[in-house]
């Protein structure tokens, strides 16, 4: 025995063996090995916060003399939008009341009554040029779990994929294995929305089996559709750009600029389904 | 020995904590270098099969953690890799340019293209020449150029750790 791992090449490959069980065995994102990411997430992630606050700060810095010229054109600008927007603050006041009157009358329950919204910060985004995740310094003792959806106030971010004790990880939707159950705002058409290996680079994503009678052009809202039961309904995740039609059935795909801008994302927020207990 | 293993584990963590943060910052067209992979082959050139073994899994398996996919490929291509270096390293001229050049190029190239084959062969592989174009390629240049700001520092550090081992065997003898 002792002369079998005094052998280098069985050590080896021993070392391989050990190395493709854990690729199995960490394939699902729910493994228990995967908490071995402990080891460096709870150390790095003081760390990262601190990179990325500094990070920010420089930046406000830097931004606050490049901006000032653009500052004195916007003002007046914005001066003249809140005159108009005074306006219909007022209307707005009015139809609150009438919305709320409604909804009472209906008894409808809002969509997202059943979430909980935890804020996070971003403080590390993918190590390498492969995908598009990012690190969020929310983990499992916040109450994250995989799999729970994450937005912005504009739209759909991606999903929490894996958590840590302090951080966790999040695929966005432009990630090349992410994909997203969506439809169409305007004709209600079920697409399905994934990551793009070429797209991905400029901040976009593509729709995929689209119905060929489906009526589609640049411009189109899609939204989450609610199946699959990652995502709730509705949420929005961004405008069609250009649609490329094919002869085959489903072969047509389109393009599609998300309302998030990943390049420029700091905060998000994370959707937690409250426990059934408490919604009685 | 205990400041060697210190020192590795410190090396790995900061150099995780950088690849994950302050590296974004370098990025050109998208493209950061991969100081993991830098740091496995100048350690690769630096020490012996095993102490190189050891520390290009670490420096793997960091990048899978950090990543939050699948753990154990970027450990397994990073370790496939130190071993051959670390086996010929006394026979290579360890700091000249076109050895350093070549070596974090021709490593870059396999790690990458090799992990770029496992992420889409039960996918689509006609992305691949697209992939090698923009990110394969442009990574290997970069690691390539980023090893000679970084191979002194650490072969300094390496020689300092050799020098306190030394005095400490004499002084225990």
């Amino acid at each position: 025995m002792r002369r079998i791992f005094s052998n280098k090449i069985v050590i080896v490959a021993l070392i391989i063996v050990v190395l493709l069980i854990l690729v199995i065995v960490s394939h699902n994102e729910r493994s228990g090995v995967n908490s071995v990411s402990n080891i460096i997430s709870i150390p790095a992630a003081p760390l990262q916060k601190a990179f990325s606050f500094v990070k920010e700060k420089v930046g406000d810095f830097f931004g606050y003399f490049e901006d000032s010229r653009e500052i004195r054109a916007e003002n007046a600008e914005l001066r003249q939008r809140i005159s108009e927007l005074e306006q219909e603050v007022l209307n707005f006041d009015k139809l609150q009341k009438e919305n709320k009157e409604l909804r009472d009358a209906l008894n409808f329950k809002d969509q997202y009554d059943e979430y909980d919204f935890i804020g996070c910060s971003i403080i590390a985004k993918d190590p390498g040029n492969w995908f598009n995740v990012f690190t969020i310094n929310r983990g499992s003792k916040d109450d994250i779990e995989p799999d729970f959806p994450v937005v912005t106030a504009y739209g759909l971010v991606g999903r929490v994929s894996k958590t840590d004790l302090v951080s966790s990880k999040v695929v966005s939707i432009i990630d090349i294995e992410s994909t997203v159950s969506a439809r169409l705002s305007k004709s209600r058409d079920l697409i399905v929305i994934r990551g793009d290996v070429e797209l991905r680079s400029k901040g976009l994503c593509r729709a995929d089996y689209i119905p060929p009678n489906a009526d589609i052009m640049p411009g189109d809202i899609v939204e989450t559709s609610g199946i699959g039961g990652i995502y709730p309904k509705g949420i929005i995740i961004g405008k069609v750009v250009s649609v490329i039609s094919n002869e085959g059935q489903y072969d047509s795909y389109a393009i599609i600029e998300p309302v998030v801008d990943f390049k420029r994302l700091e905060e998000v927020l994370v959707l937690k389904k409250e426990a059934s207990g408490s919604l009685e | 020995m205990k400041y060697r293993i210190i020192s590795a584990i410190i090396l790995v963590f900061t150099s995780a904590f950088f690849q994950s943060t302050i590296l974004e910052i370098i990025e050109i067209f998208g493209v950061r270098p991969n100081l993991l992979i830098v740091l496995t082959v100048i350690i690769s050139l630096l020490r012996s099969p095993v102490e190189s073994g050891i520390m290009a899994l670490s420096f793997g398996i960091s990048m899978d953690l950090l990543m939050g996919k699948t753990i154990g490929w970027y450990g397994l291509l990073f370790f496939l890799v130190s071993i051959p270096i670390s086996l010929i390293n006394e026979k290579l001229y360890r700091e000249k340019f076109l050895v350093l050049f070549s070596l974090t190029f021709v490593a870059t190239i396999t790690i990458e293209t090799l992990f770029a084959f496992i992420l889409f062969i039960f996918k689509d592989l006609s992305h691949m020449p697209y992939l090698f174009g923009t990110i394969v390629l442009p990574e290997a240049l970069y690691n390539s150029i980023l090893i000679f700001l970084l191979f002194r520092p650490i072969k300094k550090v390496y020689g300092l750790l050799d020098r306190i081992d030394r005095r400490r065997n004499r002084l225990s003898a």
